[in-house]
């Protein structure tokens, strides 16, 4: 009993952490820039599918299709960022919040118009797919605990880079005030720049972590919905917030699946994110928005 | 009794006392200026009367009523009206709009009324619309009357800050730096409009000054500010020769040598 | 280009600028109300629908467009208002109780998303509206035995005073008369304290709020009108398609609302027409279209959401006024011939406006 409960548990916490990366996507960016990346999600669909399509190639190990497709994911973020979302920073936040909803429209819609992804699941095939790792009498599976590994090693990176980096300190710079940061010197077009291929890249890890779990198809990105209420949940501007939220999304989603009525399991995650609202309108680790007069 | 006392009034922002045990009180039909260095806690002060902020301690109080029952959005109806140090003027729509806003106070159509836009609306629009005329015109803003406020010059988006709080008909008008931005025809026209206020349409104006000429000019009585306390309190010669204000705002001697 | 003399206050507060405007509208509706006969049946019902969306654009318009608020779950505001038809007139209630009825719980739900709204700013309301419209969309599949699940209700044609509008063209008329009310009613509040009230809010909440404007009382009127005109919309949908389910009301629906507003124009009420002109007209497009791709690319399901997603970006990008704003500047263009500059409409560009605390 206590022990399908914990397995219950972890797996939660598996996919909380995917949630939580996907959700640290959205902190990256909106730290920076204000904007809200609703294609977010996509950008982890496609990660997957570039892995995929890289790991089809012949004599292609894992862990290189993997780099090739983080990488490849870096400058597909980069490319978004400047082509979409720079000449639109500086409009009103619905324009932005309308623009990245329709880029993730688009990129769904083109994930399953491109040959060979089309609209079938496919599974990625990892070297540690169908594995388990038995702790004792608990039997995990090593996909999961795969995921909350990695999750670990990428919030450790991000925040020595963000911490002890010139880059990641010019980019704490500019999430606070992108005026004061150009007079100082920091470019800040291109920092918004690297903060997407960043995001894109987490977003890309996250994509690959999932793939075992939900396989590989164009409607993957909808998980990234879900990562919505962990970024809020955790305060839209906290990156430990947004581990934290995914966390708590992803335990309350296994638990609700398993003890309580069909459906539920699906709306659980916005449930928790109103009562969270209601109660702290800035989320949990979130900082107060008010304006200076 | 006087139209605004304000008692004992502190504010603390997490450790730092930005106003502190600040007291004064504002007769009707005076014009009375708050000066001090940057920083000294004059726009908290506003922001505090104007509850925007809810002081730590202390009271205000306005034409009787006490201000600590009220929310923001009633101070208009009691005849409280300020304007703001950086503009916040509805920059997408026209002067005209931004100044009938200020007459929200003055609206007493309901909702199902103005639906239908009965003839009751009609009138009552009407008579906005005639109010809002004669601030345009006291501040002669006709020919920026259609213009999108957003593509304004600052100078003239300050009068419209102003303007539309003079179309709320408040008995009293507090001006955050009313001056800031403005050059030295623009003020001097300042100071006749602030006395025109007052001579004109009778409003009590207490407003947060820079420029010493102006306030010297315009003001009755004059309360200078340092690091959130009272330094003194007097006409504007008394605050002037006053050697405390001297060292808080200009430096002492030694300073400049 | 046309000047204007005003000589009277009531020119400023009237609804057409002048005569000629006038003009012009009412050419419009005569061609509105003879296009029964000038349109055949598919083409009518297109129209219709048409209709319906501009409504529902009118009331989005007024929550986002005008009082400044982002609602990403509208379409649980549509489903409200269907699903009540659907209950009400399969229980017999005639047309007239049954749709004030439908506009009021749409109001009420409007009023349960506003209240706890109130508190939230931006990307948090933008996104607690999101999580509404997913908890409504499941409760409709899940509430099986008032909502029929995924089998959905069905609904007869609207029977009004006892006339039965099974007709294209009776329910064309049905509505043109509620659309052009609604038209009517939100131009009256717009040039009303109450409308002056939503567009501060809008433009500045905390000069708004020092005017005397309450931000709960409004932010939660301009929530509840908007839902009541969109509950209404959700009822006359309900009557045109004459049978509802879950999928008509999903998070993707929300989305092109959405898209009604953005891509007519937002802050005019012309744009909601645009909009669902365009919106409407949209999926026929992509059908001529399939007929000239490829036949990999043309039966694929995704190449709606690619289409509608590029359609989206490229309108923010290129075309942030909407619809209306182009309409605008060609008419200007034509009006200011041939001193137009090309500068005359370009923004200021700005700097990212930071809503947190400096």
């Amino acid at each position: 009993m206590l022990n399908e409960f914990l397995q219950l548990i972890l797996s939660g916490i598996a996919i909380g952490c995917v949630y939580g990366l996907v959700a640290l996507g959205f902190v990256l960016i909106y730290k920076a820039t204000e904007v809200v990346n609703f294609a977010q999600g996509e950008l982890m669909m496609f990660g997957a599918f570039v892995a995929l399509t890289m790991g089809g190639l012949q004599f292609m190990p894992f862990w290189l299709s993997v780099i090739l497709a983080v990488l490849a994911m870096a400058l597909i973020g980069g490319a978004v960022e400047r082509a979409v979302i720079r000449p639109v920073l500086g409009q009103p936040i619905f324009s932005i919040v309308m623009i990245t909803i329709g880029l993730g429209f688009f990129a769904r819609g083109l994930a399953s118009l491109i040959p060979g992804w089309g609209t079938l699941t496919h599974r990625l095939p990892t070297p540690y797919a169908d594995q388990t790792v038995a702790f004792g009498e608990l039997v995990l599976s090593a996909g999961h605990l795969m995921i909350i590994l990695v999750t670990a090693v990428l919030c450790v990176l991000l925040f020595a880079f963000f911490r002890f980096t010139r880059m990641g300190v010019a980019m704490q710079a500019i999430s606070q005030n992108q005026l004061a940061a150009h007079y100082m010197g920091i470019p800040v077009a291109r920092v918004n720049t690297l903060i997407w291929c960043i995001s894109a890249a987490v977003a890309a890890i996250a994509g690959i972590l999932l793939a075992p779990i939900t396989f590989v198809h164009a409607n993957m990105g909808l998980i990234g919905l879900k990562a919505f209420p962990a970024a809020v949940i955790g305060g839209f501007g906290s990156i430990p917030g947004a581990i934290v939220g995914g966390l708590i999304i992803g335990i309350v989603e296994a638990v609700s699946g398993r003890y309580l009525p069909d459906g539920i399991k699906d709306v659980s995650a916005y449930v928790v994110l109103l009562a969270v609202l209601i109660i702290r309108p800035n989320g949990l680790f979130g900082e107060k928005l008010t304006k200076k007069v | 009794m006087a139209l605004l006392t304000v008692e004992n009034l502190s504010m603390e922002f997490g450790g730092i006392r930005a106003v502190d045990d600040v007291s004064f009180r504002v007769g009707e039909g005076e014009i009375f200026t708050i000066i001090g260095p940057n920083g000294a806690g004059k726009t908290t002060i506003f922001n505090m009367i104007s509850l925007i902020y809810r002081s730590s301690s202390g009271r205000i109080r306005f034409d009787g009523n006490d201000l600590s029952a009220r929310k923001p959005q009633d101070l208009t109806h009691l005849g409280l009206a300020r304007t703001f140090q950086n503009i916040e003027l509805f920059e997408h729509e026209t002067l005209l709009q931004n100044l009938l806003v200020g007459r929200h106070c003055h609206a007493r159509t309901r909702l199902w009324q103005e639906m239908l836009f009965t003839p009751a609306t009609r009138r009552a629009e009407i008579q906005h619309r005639e109010a809002v005329e004669q601030v345009i015109d006291l501040l002669n803003l006709q020919h920026y009357r259609d213009s999108v406020v957003g593509n304004l010059p600052y100078g003239v988006q300050k009068l419209i800050e102003l303007g539309r709080a003079l179309c709320a008909r408040p008995r009293l008008l507090l001006l955050d730096e009313p001056s800031s931005g403005l050059n030295v025809e623009e003020t001097d026209d300042l100071s006749f409009w602030i006395e025109d206020i007052r001579n004109l349409l009778g409003i009590t104006v207490v407003m947060i000054e820079h420029d010493m000429r102006l306030v010297s000019q315009v003001s009755d009585r004059v309360l200078a500010v340092s690091n959130g306390r009272v330094l003194a309190e007097g006409t504007a010669r008394e605050i002037q020769d006053n050697p405390a204000v001297a060292e808080a705002y200009l430096g002492t001697r030694e300073d400049v040598a | 280009m046309r000047f204007l003399f005003k000589t009277s206050y009531n020119q400023d507060i009237r609804l057409f600028k002048d005569r000629i405007t006038m003009g012009w509208y009412l050419a419009l509706g005569v061609v509105l109300l003879v296009l029964p006969l000038l349109l055949g049946e598919y083409y009518l019902s297109q129209a219709s629908f048409v209709l319906i969306y501009a409504i529902v654009g009118l009331g989005l318009m007024l929550l986002s467009g005008f009082t400044g608020q982002i609602s990403l779950g509208h379409a649980a505001f549509l489903a409200v208002g269907a699903y009540t038809e659907a209950a009400l007139s399969a229980r017999g209630v005639p047309f007239l109780v049954s749709l004030p009825m439908a506009m009021a719980l749409s109001a009420a739900a409007g009023l349960v998303v506003g209240l706890p709204a109130l508190r939230l700013k931006g990307i948090y309301l933008a996104i607690a509206t999101l999580a509404f419209g997913f908890i409504v969309e499941v409760t409709l599949q899940q509430w099986e035995s008032v909502t029929g699940g995924s089998m959905g209700l069905l609904l007869e044609p609207v029977t009004l005073l006892g006339v039965s509008l099974d007709s294209e063209s009776g329910f064309y008329y049905l509505a043109l008369a509620l659309t052009g009310l609604t038209l009517l009613i939100l131009k009256n509040l717009l040039r009303s304290p109450t409308g002056r009230a939503f567009v501060a809010i809008r433009d500045s909440e905390i000069s708004a709020r020092s005017m005397g404007i309450g931000l709960a009382r409004y932010k939660t009127l301009a929530f509840v009108i908007s839902a009541a005109i969109t509950g209404l919309a959700g009822a006359l949908y309900a009557h045109k398609l004459q049978f509802i389910s879950p999928e008509q009301f999903g998070v993707f629906v929300s989305i092109e609302l959405l898209m009604i507003i953005v891509i007519g124009g937002m802050g005019s009420l012309h744009g909601a027409f645009l909009g669902a002109l365009f919106m409407t007209m949209l999926p026929e497009f992509i059908a001529i279209l399939r007929e000239y791709l490829p036949s990999s690319l043309a039966y694929q399901p995704g190449l709606q959401p690619t289409i509608f997603g590029a359609i989206l970006i490229l309108f923010v990008l290129l075309e942030p006024a909407g619809l209306y704003g182009r309409w605008v500047k060609v008419r200007t263009w034509f009006q200011l011939f041939p001193l137009y500059r090309k500068g005359l409409m370009k923004r200021e560009k700005s700097y990212v406006k930071s809503d947190r605390l400096s």
